[in-house]
């Protein structure tokens, strides 16, 4: 699904007119994605996969009985109802329990799960040992974002390059993708790293706090895992 | 089952260097055709408690008739990870009681798992605090529920809110992660901000909450419960607790029944899913239940033969989580199982009318959720607004419940419903689809 831009209600990828506010999004949009957006699901886990886009025919809902009403030129939009029409493989399981469901889409889970189950404790998340936004590593180290196949397992004092590239220049990682060690400077991190070549851009970390971000001119802060870990691009 | 005193269970762990880091909550997606592997295991490790609370789902107090012996739990722990699970979360009851807790949580580390207890930290003393960390525990989560007054009323411990920090404050010194879980209800919903406050002060990292849940003892208190058009009223309020938390670097935590698809949704989710919002009930899917005496379960925190696959005992938990039905159920289960609102929302076939848990005590099955914001906005752009009323009390057993019926009704004071919605027969009676009312009660 993807947030509305105008009311933040989650959406149908499909959707080109919010059902709820009545905003007019670019058809197909989905949330925008980082290279660790996969990380994300490691701060804590999901619960329950997601189907409300699985339009290739598994299941598909027709949206019904919306009305429109215009107050003072904004057009708002009653109480969108669907009826689930389901089709093809999805097809119900009923009351035999047959084989397939709506609710199994493995091509649509697309990373990690979990839960939030009520009596457990939370989840863990990822292990702070240094605060990105105020690098407070010992000298010669920097603290940045660690993880293994794209998920993020910590933030750590990692050894940083002296001198590393800037900004904007190209960078290498070692090991995998999220590994945390690059040839960036200190408050910097390799961005957008190519799978296979290891290489990417490097990027700045934000400076300041979460609510008071710092980044240089021409660049805006831009959470890349939640706000944990945010970047001047 | 012989009582081994927590001395003598300490003395008999081995002193290591080091465990492996555990492997948590993370699962990656199947392959085609597999079962999905729980990634979170909620043990009930003994239903013997040090409190009696108002809103306890097992009704806990005294231990279960047949609870797993050390060896056996020690042998379940085994099988979970060689099921792949990444994370064993301990609850009970309160799971100190039994000092074989640091073996158990020992081999839960050794076998790469990694290990967290979820308390109500009554007697959680130094010593213990000291010893749970020494066997490889890593985050303790105590239960407080509001400020001082509400959590000593609806625990029935005086002095109890004190320890619950007393015991956050000796896991911290233990050297354990800390957090808290809260339940919002009626004595609670308007102190979570004080009480993040306090937490933060403690040095919690995560604060879980969710909504009470009708079941167990909270079953014999529905006066306890929110109603299903307050959260109009406590979603605004959220916002500004998850604005208070990020502040103080709390982390914000909803339980899978604080939803869904409100305009805070992804402000409420953004930590805990990739994408940001609720993706459906995950009983028996990522994750799973035990209980103290080895019946496994598709969630912690639901009950009854329903929900029960079968006793590890006699099955062996691969054969139970791969093949029982009753923990399959929301795997299977298609969109015809929802009826009532949730039935025609928007969301259906993504949420798939919300927890379990909190419907199928309320209604008699699941798939059809009041307690929802999205549900709420949508009743008040009409004019309506819903709220729960018992019809039918509950049993005396774990997780037991009564029976609820949905009233809508005009918002405006005075009005008669506009239509009552009343429980359906239970998932023994229909176990898929929508069921069928169960007419006057
Ligand atoms: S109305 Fe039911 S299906 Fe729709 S979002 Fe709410 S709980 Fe989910
Ligand atoms: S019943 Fe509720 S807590 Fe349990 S898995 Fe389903 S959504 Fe999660």
């Amino acid at each position: 699904m993807k947030p509305c831009s105008g009311c933040a209600r989650h959406l149908r990828i499909a959707e080109s007119v919010c059902p709820f506010c009545g905003t007019h999004l670019a058809e197909g949009t989905a949330p925008g994605g980082w290279g660790w957006a996969v990380g994300l699901a490691l701060l804590g886990a999901a619960c329950g996969t997601d189907k409300g886009d699985s339009e290739s025919g598994d299941a598909t809902t027709e949206v019904t009985g919306s009305t429109s009403s215009t107050t003072e030129g904004t057009t708002l939009t009653s109480a969108p109802t669907s009826s689930g029409t389901i089709g093809g493989t999805g097809t119900s399981s009923g009351s035999e329990g047959g084989e397939t469901s709506t609710t199994e889409c493995v091509s649509c889970s697309s990373s990690s799960e979990g839960g939030a189950f009520i009596y457990a404790a939370p989840d863990m998340g990822v292990q702070l040992d240094c605060d990105p936004w105020v690098q407070d590593c010992p000298d010669g180290q920097k603290c940045a974002p660690v993880g293994d196949d794209g998920t993020l397992t910590a933030i750590a004092c990692v050894p940083a390059a002296n001198p590393g590239a800037a900004v904007g220049e190209a960078c290498t990682v070692q090991d995998q993708p999220h590994s945390g060690l690059d040839d960036c400077a200190k408050g910097l991190v390799c961005f957008e790293v190519d799978a296979g070549t290891l290489t990417g851009m490097c990027a700045a970390l934000c400076t300041g706090s979460p609510d008071a971000p710092v980044c240089a001119e021409g660049t805006t802060c831009k959470e890349v895992i939640g706000d944990l870990v945010s970047l001047c691009l | 089952m012989a009582l081994v005193k927590l001395r003598e269970a300490r003395r008999r762990l081995p002193v290591v260097e080091s465990l492996p880091p555990g492997r948590g909550r993370r699962v990656l997606p199947p392959p085609r055709g597999a079962v999905q592997r729980p990634a979170l295991a909620v043990w009930e490790f003994t239903r013997a408690c040090d409190q009696r609370c108002q809103a306890c789902g097992p009704r806990a107090g005294t231990a279960r008739p047949d609870e797993l012996t050390t060896d056996e739990a020690l042998r379940l722990v085994d099988e979970l990870a060689e099921l792949g699970v990444g994370e064993v979360a301990l609850i009970g009851g309160e799971a100190y009681l039994r000092a074989d807790v640091l073996w158990v949580i020992r081999r839960i580390r050794e076998r790469g798992m990694s290990c967290s207890l979820t308390t109500g930290g009554l007697g959680l003393t130094q010593t213990r605090a000291d010893a749970l960390v020494e066997a490889g525990l890593q985050l303790v989560s105590v239960s407080i529920d509001g400020l001082e007054a509400s959590h000593d009323t609806l625990r029935g411990t005086p002095g109890g809110w004190r320890r619950c920090f007393e015991a956050l404050a000796h896991s911290r010194k233990a050297g354990a992660r800390i957090a808290a879980n809260t339940q919002i209800n009626r004595l609670t919903w308007r102190e979570l901000l004080p009480l993040g406050e306090l937490l933060a002060d403690a040095g919690a990292e995560v604060w879980q909450m969710f909504l009470t849940m009708p079941h167990g003892n909270a079953a014999d208190h529905p006066e306890l419960l929110l109603q299903p058009f307050e959260l109009l009223e406590l979603f605004p309020m959220l916002d500004r607790v998850i604005a208070r938390c990020a502040a103080r670097k709390l982390r914000f935590w909803p339980g899978n029944n604080l939803g869904y698809f409100g305009p805070l949704e992804g402000k409420l989710r953004r930590l805990q899913q990739e994408d940001g919002h609720y993706k459906g009930c995950s009983a028996g899917r990522t994750g799973l239940g035990i209980e103290a005496d080895g019946t496994i379960k598709s969630c912690p925190s639901v009950g009854g033969a329903v929900n029960a696959g079968g006793n590890w005992r006699d099955h062996g938990l691969r054969a139970l989580w791969e093949r029982a039905p009753e923990i399959r159920y929301v795997e299977q289960r298609g969109l015809d199982s929802l009826w009532g609102y949730c039935r025609e929302c928007y969301y259906a076939d993504t949420c798939m009318g919300g927890c379990t848990a909190m419907s199928e005590p309320l209604l008699g099955r699941p798939g059809n959720n009041p307690y929802c914001h999205h549900r709420a906005l949508e009743m008040d752009r009409m004019g309506l607004r819903e709220r729960v009323e018992q019809v039918a009390g509950a049993d005396d057993q774990a997780f037991a419940h009564g029976l609820f019926r949905v009233v809508r009704e005009p918002k405006a004071a005075g009005a008669g419903p506009v239509t009552i919605e009343g429980p359906r027969c239970g998932r023994e009676v229909a176990f898929f689809g929508p069921g069928t009312p169960l007419g006057e009660l």
